[in-house]
C-alpha cells in the first residue's frame, strides 16, 4: 500500500514537473530530492518555499504528497485539504488525498467522508476534463479498493469508457481490474459465517469428537450425521464427519465432505491438508490437479507442514511435471530432519523426476525475468504521470524518463509498452533482454497489440529503425515465432491469432490443433471460437446435434425427443439420416445403460442401412457388453461385423456361442478376438478367462470321453472275452482225450452211439438223395429218417451233452457243441440237412452232405477212437507192480506167494489207461494171493496173452491164476458188490470196454481170473 | 409182382435196418426181420428162399435166452459181462452158427472192422460174406443187394 501511495504521490510530483520548470530552483531541487528518495529534505525545501508563497496549492499538494510518503498522514491530509481549499479544481490534490488516506488505519471509519469528498470533486469537474475525471475516478476506485469495497471500485472502473482513456489510463484501469480480481480471490479465502447452534448440539458434537478420539470412527460418524444434516453449514460436524469417513476408508465420501468444508471455510488448513492427502493418495491422475491445489492451500495456511512438499512432489510426478517435482524435493531437503527421515523416498523421487526430464528432452529454457529496479519503476511512474496530463505538452520528457527506465531495466515490459505507446518504438535492448523468455515475449506482444488499438497509440512506428510504420501484428510476429520456438505454452494460440489476421487459415488451424493438444491450454474456449471461424460448419443433422447437446447436459430423455424416430417402430424404408438418428438413439440408450434398447436401435439402423459402419461398430460394442442370452437376434449383424474385423463382435459371438452350448465355435471366436483386440481392451481378461474355462471343460470332456471309451472298450473286451470263454471255454474232445486218458471210455461210447444210431441207421440215407434213382421218391423218407422220432442233430447234441457231463465228472470241461470240431461240425451238417428237409425248399447239396458225413465226420469220429490210451506191459513193468502189491501185503501182515510170470511176448499193449490197468492187476493179484493161501501148494501165476476171439478180433488178456481149490465163476464175480477186490476189476474192465474171464488152469494152478480187451489194430496217431 | 422181388432176411435186434431197407429199397426187394438165430432159422424154413442175409453185429437188445455163444449154443445164466461180450458180436456168432448148419446164403455183415486181419479171417471163415461199414451209402448197399439177388436168379 505504501508503494501505491508513493505512486499517487509521484503522479502529483510528475504533474508538478512542468510547472517546476517555471518555478525557482529551490522547488526544482525539492522535486529532485523527492525523486532521489530524500523526502525529508524535500519536505524542508517545500516548507521554505511555502513560507515565501503561502497558500500555493501546487506546493501544498507536493508537500502533502511528501508528508504522506513519510507516513505523516495527518500533516499530509492537512496540507492537501489546504490545497483543495485554496484551489478546489486541482483534481490531483483530491487524488493524492485519497491515496494518502488509503494508507491510513482510519480509512474504514472515514470511508464515507473521503468517498463523499472525492465524489463531490468528481461531480464538480467540467464536462471536458476527461483526463481529470479519469484520473480522479481511478483514485476513487483505488480508495474504494483500499477500504475493501471491491464492488464499488469495480463500479467506478466500469464507469470509465475505454474510448475516453489514453493508453496509460487504460493500462491503469486494466491493472486495477487485475488488482480487484486478486482481491476477490483473496476474499475467497474468507470463511462463510457459522450457523447458530444450540448448546445441546455442541454437546453432541463434543461427544462425537470423543468417540472419534477413542478410535471409534464408525460410532462417531453415526453420532455426527444428524448434526451435519441439521446444520449443513456448521463446519464442526463436517470436519468430524470427513475425518471419520477417512478413517473408515470411505475416501470418495471423505473427499466430497472435505470439498464442501473448504468451500465453507477456506481458512481451514487442516481440511485442505486432509483433502490434499486424500486426493493425492486415492484420487489418481484425474484428481492430481485438485490434490496439488489443496496441498498448496494447506501449505499457504500452514507453511510448517513441510512434509506436504513431499506429497506435492509425488503429485507433480503424477501430473507429468518432473521439474516441479524436483523443485519440491529440493524444498523438502531444506528441512534437515524431514530430509533425513525421507531420504530414501526423496532420492527415488528425484531419480524418477530426472529420468522423466531426460526422457522428455531438454525443457524449454526458463528465462528468469529480472524484476525492474525501484528506480526504473519510479521513472515509469513519472513518465505515466506526465503522459496523463491533458495537454501532452511534456511527452518528450516522459519519453526520456522511459528511456532511462529501460536503460536500467531493458526487460521492463510496462516501460517498454508505454514507450511504444508514446513513440511507436521498441528498443533493441528490450527485445534482446526478452529474446529467450517465451512467456515474456508473448506478454509483450500482447501488450503491443493492445496498445496499438488504443486511440492515442501511433498508427505504427518502425522500430528500431525509422521508416515505414509496421503494423503491430507484423511487428510482434517474430516475437511470437520466437516464443513458439521456445515452447512457450500459449505461443501457438498467439501465432494462430496472428495467422488468422494474415489470412493463413491452414497455418492457424494447424497451430490451434497443436495448441489444443498441448498439456494445459488456458484459452481453450477462445481456441474453439477461433476454430469456428476457420472451419466451415459441419453438415450435421441439427436434430442429432441437439440430441448430443442434450446428452451432454445429462438430459437423455430430451435428447431422445430431439431425434423424432423410434427404435421400436423404425421407418420401413428410411433415409440415411433416419438410420443415423436410430444409431443416435442407440447411443442414448447406451448412455442410459439400457443395452437391450441400444441393441434394438442399432439393429434397426442396420435394417435401414444394412452396412452402416457406425451402427455396426456400435452394435458390436453393445453386444459385447450385453447378456449373452440377448444376442441371438443380432447374430447375422455380429457375423458381418466380425467379418469386417470388429473385434467386439468376436467377443459377443463367442459369448453367444458359449451360452448356446457350442464351446468349440466359441473358442474359435475367442481366439479371433484375442488376436485382434487392443492390448488394453477390458474384455481381454474376461475373454482369456472364458477361453481357459472352455479349454478346461473341453479337457475334462475329452478325458471323460476317453474314460467312457476306455470303459466301453474294456466292457467290449470283457464281453468278447466272455463270449470267447463261452464259445471256446473248455477243450475239444481230442484235446480232452490227450489230457485225460480216463475220458476215453465215455468218448468211445459216444462215438459208437453216433456211428450206430445216427450215421448208420439214419443219416446214411442222405445218400439216397444223392442218387438220381432214389432222389425223386426218397425225400419224404429221408426226412422221416432224419427228423423222427427226434432230429439227428438233437441226438448228436444229447450224446455230446452226456459226454460233457462225463468229462466234467473227471474234471475236464468240454467246449460247447457249436465250437467242438468233431461233434459240433457233425451236428451242424445234420441240422442243415434237417432244415432243408423240414422246409422242403432251397438249395441243398445232398451228395456233398452225404460225402461229408461218410468221409469226414465218420473219419473224425474214428480218429477219436484211435486216441485211446495204450498201456504197454512187459516183464519189468509187471515185476514192479508185483513188488508194490507184495510190499503192501507184507506190510499188512499177509502172507505172500511169489507169482510166476508168463508173457506172450516181449510186451503186450492194452487199450486201457495205465492207472486203471494197474488197479485191475493189483486186485487180481491180491485176490489170487488170498486164494492161494487156501491151497496146500500155494501157487500164483501172472500171465499176459494175445489171442483172437470168436469174432476174429485180436484181444489182449491179463490173467492171474492161483492154486486155490475153491471154484470161482463169472456169475459169482458179477454178483459181487462194487468197491472191493474182483468187483473193482469187474467194473474197471467193463468201463474200459473189456470183459472178465475166469478160466480153468492146468496144475499146479486151478484157475485164473483176468481182464480181456479188444486190441487196437491201428497205429496210434502221433 | 411182389412175389418175384428178391427176399433178404435182416438179422438185427431192433428194426432200424428193416425200416430203412423197406423204406428205401422196398420197391425192389423184400425184407424179413429175424432178431435171433432161432428166428432166422425159422424164416429160412418158411416159404420163399431168401436171396441173402443182412446181419447186424451187435444184438444188445435181444433177450439173453435168444443169444448164442461161439459154439452156437444158447446162452444160459450168463452174467452181465458175458452177455455184453456175446451181444457185441452176436451177428458173427449167428452167421457162424448158420454156416455150421450148412446155410451158405450170401451175407452182408454190417459193422466197422478196422483190423484187416480180422476182416480177412471173417471173410475166409464165413464166406460168402461182405462186411458193410456203417458209412456205406444206400446206393452202394443197393448194388450189393442187387448183386446178391442176381446170383440167386
Amino acid at each position: 500500500m505504501r508503494q501505491l501511495a508513493l505512486a499517487v504521490a509521484l503522479v502529483t510530483v510528475a504533474f508538478s514537473l512542468p510547472a517546476a520548470a517555471r518555478r525557482p530552483k529551490a522547488y526544482q531541487r525539492a522535486v529532485e530530492l523527492f525523486w532521489q528518495g530524500k523526502v525529508e529534505e524535500a519536505v524542508a525545501l517545500y516548507r521554505q518555499q511555502l513560507e515565501r508563497t503561502p497558500g500555493d496549492a501546487a506546493l501544498l499538494t507536493d508537500l502533502g504528497l511528501a508528508l504522506g510518503k513519510l507516513g505523516r498522514t495527518a500533516e499530509a491530509e492537512r496540507e492537501l485539504r489546504r490545497a483543495i481549499a485554496k484551489e478546489p479544481g486541482r483534481w490531483y490534490a483530491y487524488a493524492n488525498l485519497a491515496e494518502v488516506l488509503a494508507q491510513d488505519e482510519a480509512r474504514f471509519v472515514r470511508h464515507d467522508e473521503i468517498a463523499g469528498l472525492l465524489t463531490d470533486a468528481l461531480l464538480q469537474l467540467p464536462p471536458k476534463a476527461s483526463v481529470a475525471r479519469a484520473g480522479l475516478t481511478l483514485s476513487l476506485a483505488r480508495f474504494e479498493r483500499a477500504t475493501g469495497r471491491a464492488h464499488e471500485a469495480r463500479g467506478w472502473l466500469d464507469s470509465l469508457p475505454d474510448e475516453e482513456l489514453n493508453a496509460v489510463q487504460r493500462d491503469g484501469k486494466a491493472r486495477l481490474y487485475d488488482a480487484l480480481a486478486a482481491d476477490e480471490r483473496a476474499r475467497a479465502l474468507e470463511d462463510w459465517p457459522e450457523p447458530e447452534v444450540s448448546a445441546k448440539d455442541r454437546a453432541t458434537l463434543a461427544e462425537a469428537e470423543r468417540l472419534y478420539a477413542a478410535a471409534l470412527p464408525a460410532e462417531a460418524l453415526r453420532a455426527v450425521d444428524p448434526l451435519a444434516r441439521a446444520h449443513p453449514t456448521w463446519r464442526g460436524p463436517r470436519w468430524l464427519r470427513a475425518r471419520s469417513l477417512h478413517s473408515l476408508r470411505f475416501v470418495d465420501e471423505a473427499a466430497r465432505e472435505l470439498s464442501v468444508l473448504v468451500r465453507l471455510a477456506p481458512s481451514h488448513g487442516e481440511a485442505w491438508r486432509l483433502l490434499g492427502e486424500v486426493l493425492a493418495s486415492d484420487g489418481g491422475l484425474l484428481e492430481a490437479d485438485r490434490a496439488d491445489e489443496a496441498l498448496r492451500q494447506a501449505l499457504a495456511l500452514e507453511p510448517a507442514w513441510v512434509e506436504l512438499w513431499l506429497l506435492r512432489a509425488r503429485v507433480a510426478l503424477r501430473r507429468g511435471r518432473p521439474a516441479d517435482a524436483l523443485r519440491f524435493v529440493d524444498r523438502v531437503r531444506k528441512d534437515p530432519v524431514l530430509a533425513h527421515e525421507k531420504e530414501v523416498e526423496l532420492s527415488a523421487l528425484g531419480r524418477q523426476a530426472r529420468a522423466r526430464l531426460e526422457a522428455a528432452g531438454a525443457p524449454p529454457a526458463q528465462h528468469a525475468r529480472a524484476e525492474p529496479s525501484a528506480e526504473a519503476r519510479e521513472l515509469l511512474r513519472r513518465a505515466q504521470e506526465i503522459l496523463a496530463r491533458p495537454d501532452r505538452a511534456d511527452d518528450a520528457q516522459a519519453g526520456e524518463l522511459l528511456e532511462q527506465a529501460l536503460l536500467s531495466a531493458p526487460a521492463f515490459l510496462e516501460a517498454a509498452g508505454t514507450l511504444y505507446s508514446l513513440t511507436g518504438e521498441v528498443r533493441r535492448a528490450t527485445l534482446a533482454a526478452l529474446w529467450d523468455d517465451g512467456p515474456a515475449l508473448l506478454d509483450f506482444a500482447g501488450q503491443i497489440e493492445r496498445l496499438a488499438k488504443a486511440p492515442r497509440a501511433p498508427p505504427s512506428v518502425a522500430a528500431p529503425s525509422p521508416g515505414q510504420p509496421i503494423p503491430a501484428a507484423q511487428l510482434v510476429r517474430p516475437w511470437v515465432e520466437r516464443a513458439v520456438e521456445l515452447g512457450a505454452p500459449e505461443a501457438r494460440f498467439a501465432r494462430a491469432r496472428l495467422e488468422v489476421q494474415s489470412g493463413d487459415r491452414p497455418g492457424a488451424l494447424r497451430d490451434l490443433v497443436e495448441y489444443v493438444a498441448s498439456p494445459q491450454p488456458q484459452r481453450l474456449a477462445e481456441a474453439k471460437e477461433l476454430r469456428a471461424a476457420l472451419t466451415p460448419p459441419p453438415r450435421a443433422d441439427p436434430a442429432q446435434v441437439q440430441a448430443l447437446l442434450k446428452l451432454v447436459e445429462d438430459k437423455p430423455t430430451e435428447a431422445q425427443g430431439e431425434l423424432l424416430v423410434r427404435c421400436e417402430r423404425p421407418p420401413r424404408a428410411g433415409s440415411e439420416q433416419d438410420a443415423a438418428r436410430l444409431t443416435a438413439l442407440g447411443r442414448i440408450a447406451e448412455f442410459n445403460g439400457d443395452l437391450p434398447a441400444a441393441l434394438l436401435c442399432h439393429a434397426a439402423a442396420l435394417k435401414l442401412q444394412p452396412h452402416a459402419g457406425e451402427a455396426l461398430v456400435r452394435l458390436a460394442k453393445v453386444a459385447a457388453r450385453s447378456e449373452a442370452q440377448a444376442l441371438a437376434p443380432v447374430r447375422p449383424q455380429l457375423e458381418e461385423a466380425s467379418a469386417l474385423g470388429i473385434s467386439a463382435a468376436d467377443w459377443a459371438l463367442a459369448r453367444d456361442l458359449d451360452a448356446s452350448g457350442r464351446p468349440s465355435e466359441a473358442l474359435a471366436k475367442l481366439d479371433r478376438f484375442l488376436g485382434r483386440a487392443a492390448a488394453d481392451d477390458p474384455a481381454r481378461k474376461l475373454a482369456s478367462s472364458a477361453r481357459a474355462r472352455i479349454l478346461g471343460a473341453r479337457d475334462v470332456e475329452r478325458r471323460e470321453s476317453q474314460r467312457r471309451l476306455l470303459v466301453a472298450s474294456a466292457a467290449a473286451a470283457l464281453c468278447l472275452l466272455a463270449l470267447l470263454l463261452v464259445l471256446f471255454h473248455g477243450s475239444t474232445v481230442e484235446g480232452a482225450l490227450r489230457k485225460r486218458a480216463g475220458l476215453f471210455p465215455a468218448v468211445a461210447r459216444a462215438v459208437a452211439e453216433i456211428r450206430h444210431d445216427v450215421i448208420k441207421h439214419r443219416a446214411s440215407v442222405l445218400s439216397a438223395l444223392a442218387d438220381p434213382a432214389f432222389a425223386a421218391e426218397a425225400r419224404d423218407d429221408v426226412a422221416r429218417s432224419l427228423l423222427s422220432p427226434e432230429p439227428t442233430s438233437e441226438v448228436v447234441a444229447a450224446i455230446y451233452e452226456k459226454l460233457r457231463l462225463a468229462a466234467r465228472a473227471q474234471g475236464v470241461t468240454l467246449r460247447r457243441l457249436g465250437r467242438e470240431p468233431t461233434f459240433g461240425a457233425l451236428a451242424r451238417d445234420l441240422r442243415r440237412a434237417e432244415e432243408w428237409l423240414r422246409k422242403g425248399r432251397g438249395r441243398f447239396d445232398a451228395a456233398r452232405a452225404d460225402s461229408r458225413l461218410r468221409e469226414i465226420h465218420s473219419e473224425k469220429l474214428g480218429a477219436l477212437l484211435r486216441l485211446g490210451p495204450r498201456t504197454r506191459l512187459d516183464a519189468p513193468a509187471i515185476t514192479s507192480w508185483i513188488r508194490d502189491v507184495e510190499a503192501e501185503l507184507r506190510q499188512g501182515g499177509s502172507s505172500w506167494t511169489s507169482p510166476a510170470l508168463q508173457l506172450a511176448g516181449m510186451e503186450v499193449e492194452f487199450p486201457v489207461e495205465r492207472a486203471a490197468l494197474s488197479t485191475i492187476f493189483a486186485n487180481l493179484l491180491r485176490n489170487a494171493q488170498a486164494a492161494a493161501q487156501e491151497a496146500g501148494d500155494k501157487r500164483v501165476v501172472v500171465r499176459l496173452a494175445e489171442e483172437r476171439d470168436a469174432a476174429g478180433r485180436r484181444v489182449v488178456t491179463l490173467l492171474v491164476g492161483d492154486s486155490s481149490p475153491r471154484a470161482l465163476t463169472l456169475e459169482a464175480i458179477e454178483s459181487r458188490e462194487s468197491g472191493r477186490g474182483l468187483a473193482i476189476v469187474r467194473d474197471l474192465t467193463r468201463e474200459w470196454h473189456g470183459h472178465l474171464v475166469v478160466r480153468p488152469e492146468a496144475g499146479p494152478w486151478t484157475k485164473s481170473v483176468g481182464a480181456c480187451f479188444v486190441a487196437l489194430q491201428i497205429e496210434r496217431p502221433a | 409182382m411182389s412175389a418175384r422181388k428178391p427176399l433178404f432176411i435182416v438179422g438185427e435186434d431192433g428194426t432200424e435196418y428193416l425200416d430203412r431197407f423197406q423204406r428205401f429199397l422196398g420197391a425192389e426187394f423184400r425184407f424179413l426181420r429175424a432178431p435171433s438165430l432161432g428166428a432166422l432159422v425159422g424164416l429160412l424154413g418158411d416159404g420163399d428162399a431168401p436171396a441173402g442175409l443182412v446181419l447186424d453185429l451187435d444184438f444188445r437188445r435181444t433177450p439173453l435166452a435168444d443169444l448164442v455163444d461161439e459154439s452156437g449154443d444158447r446162452l444160459h445164466d450168463a452174467g452181465d459181462g458175458e452177455r455184453r461180450r456175446v451181444t457185441a458180436v452176436q451177428g458173427l456168432l449167428i452167421l457162424r452158427a448158420l454156416r455150421a448148419r450148412g446155410v451158405l446164403l450170401p451175407a452182408l455183415l454190417c459193422t466197422d472192422i478196422d483190423d484187416p486181419h480180422q476182416l480177412a479171417q471173417i471173410e475166409l471163415e464165413l464166406a460168402p460174406i461182405s462186411v458193410v461199414p456203417s458209412s456205406e451209402s444206400l446206393p452202394r448197399l443197393v448194388a450189393r443187394l442187387r448183386a446178391i439177388a442176381s446170383r440167386q436168379g
